[in-house]
């Protein structure tokens, strides 16, 4: 009798076993994962009105004036070759000049660039070999200057546009 | 057989996403910002003049006349710059009186930044013309005093402040 209740006992310890071996089960689910090329350019609003109104007797160029109130920011995670290049929406008169220099610490300056006569179809190159990766903050210098020559100028908007490109 | 079905649309939808993530990398390879700047040239006239005080002297007669020989002053520059349209620069006197004579020419003036005008006389403090027809244009010229006397002057010396001026014609 006693030898039974043991074996009734095994049989049924057994059962549980095979039934817990049953009960897994595994699932699995494929991720596609991408990060595409992300390039992203802000400025921190337009510089301050470039205001000609000095010179020296007996020199043509009269004494330019900068602007450097404005900065811009760049994220990019294309490569480590990306440029930013800038340009106007139409070219200044002849005896204008206007240049840019964007400061930069994850590429290159190329420091003051006259985009006098940069349009869409020509616009300069004015910061270099930037690497991936952020650049918050950086300095935008402007300098205006004019001829005696070429007359004065009522105030006159310009557009200047920045492109990170690659 | 739905298995294999269900196998081909997900390698179907896998290849468009990666073409997706493809297309995103070829085409989203610039961003651009405009900043708006406003340029101004107002007008400006300067002017300045190179060399100290001249200084006359009369010491010699004239053996034909009988009178006193004039001096002329060695050359000083004028310089000056103009965006403006149609100026001229002036030339006065602070003296409302003359017991001698003083004349000022302008010489040399660099091309296309004026015109001489006749010699000026300082016989009193009025404003005279130096130099006409000022446009958009830096110049400069030599300015030659000369100072005269009759022997009915005598002797003595008197000073005069010329002040040089830009302005509209």
């Amino acid at each position: 009798m006693k030898k039974t209740i043991i074996t009734l006992a095994l049989v049924a310890a057994s059962s549980l076993l095979v039934e817990s071996a049953v009960a897994q089960a595994t699932a699995t689910q494929n991720l596609n994962l991408a990060v595409n090329a992300i390039y992203k350019i802000s400025t921190s609003g337009n510089p301050g009105a470039l205001t000609i109104t000095t010179g020296t007797p007996g020199s043509d160029n009269l004494t330019s004036v900068t602007d450097n109130s404005t900065t811009y920011s760049i994220t990019q995670n294309y490569a480590n070759t990306v440029k930013i290049t800038a340009n106007l929406d139409a070219a200044l008169s002849s005896g204008y000049s206007l240049s840019i220099n964007l400061a930069s610490s994850k590429g290159t300056s190329a420091g003051a660039v006259d985009i006098s006569n940069a349009t869409s179809g020509s616009a300069l190159s004015v910061v270099t070999g930037i690497n991936r990766g952020a650049d918050a903050g950086q300095m935008i210098t402007y300098s205006f200057g004019a001829n005696a020559s070429a007359g004065t100028l009522s105030s006159t908007a310009k557009v200047v546009t920045l492109t990170l490109t690659n | 057989m739905n298995t294999k079905r269900h196998d081909i649309r997900r390698r179907a939808l896998q290849t468009l996403l990666i073409f997706a993530a493809g297309s995103a990398t070829l085409f989203a390879q610039r961003a651009s910002v405009t900043q708006v700047i406003r340029l101004q040239v107002l007008e400006l006239n300067t002017i300045d003049i190179s060399g100290g005080p001249v200084t006359l002297k009369i010491t010699d007669f004239d053996p034909e006349t009988s009178n006193p020989s004039p001096a002329m002053s060695g050359a000083t520059r004028l310089v000056w710059t103009s965006n403006g349209e149609n100026r001229k620069i002036t030339a006065e006197s602070d003296r409302s009186g003359s017991k001698f004579d003083l004349r000022l020419s302008a010489q040399d003036v660099s091309s296309g930044s004026g015109v001489s005008s006749s010699d000026v006389v300082f016989s009193d403090n009025s404003t005279h013309d130096l130099i006409v027809g000022v446009s958009r244009s830096a110049g400069s010229c030599t300015l030659q005093f000369t100072g005269a006397a009759t022997l009915e002057k005598g002797v003595g010396s008197e000073t005069h402040t010329i002040t040089y001026t830009i302005t509209g014609s």
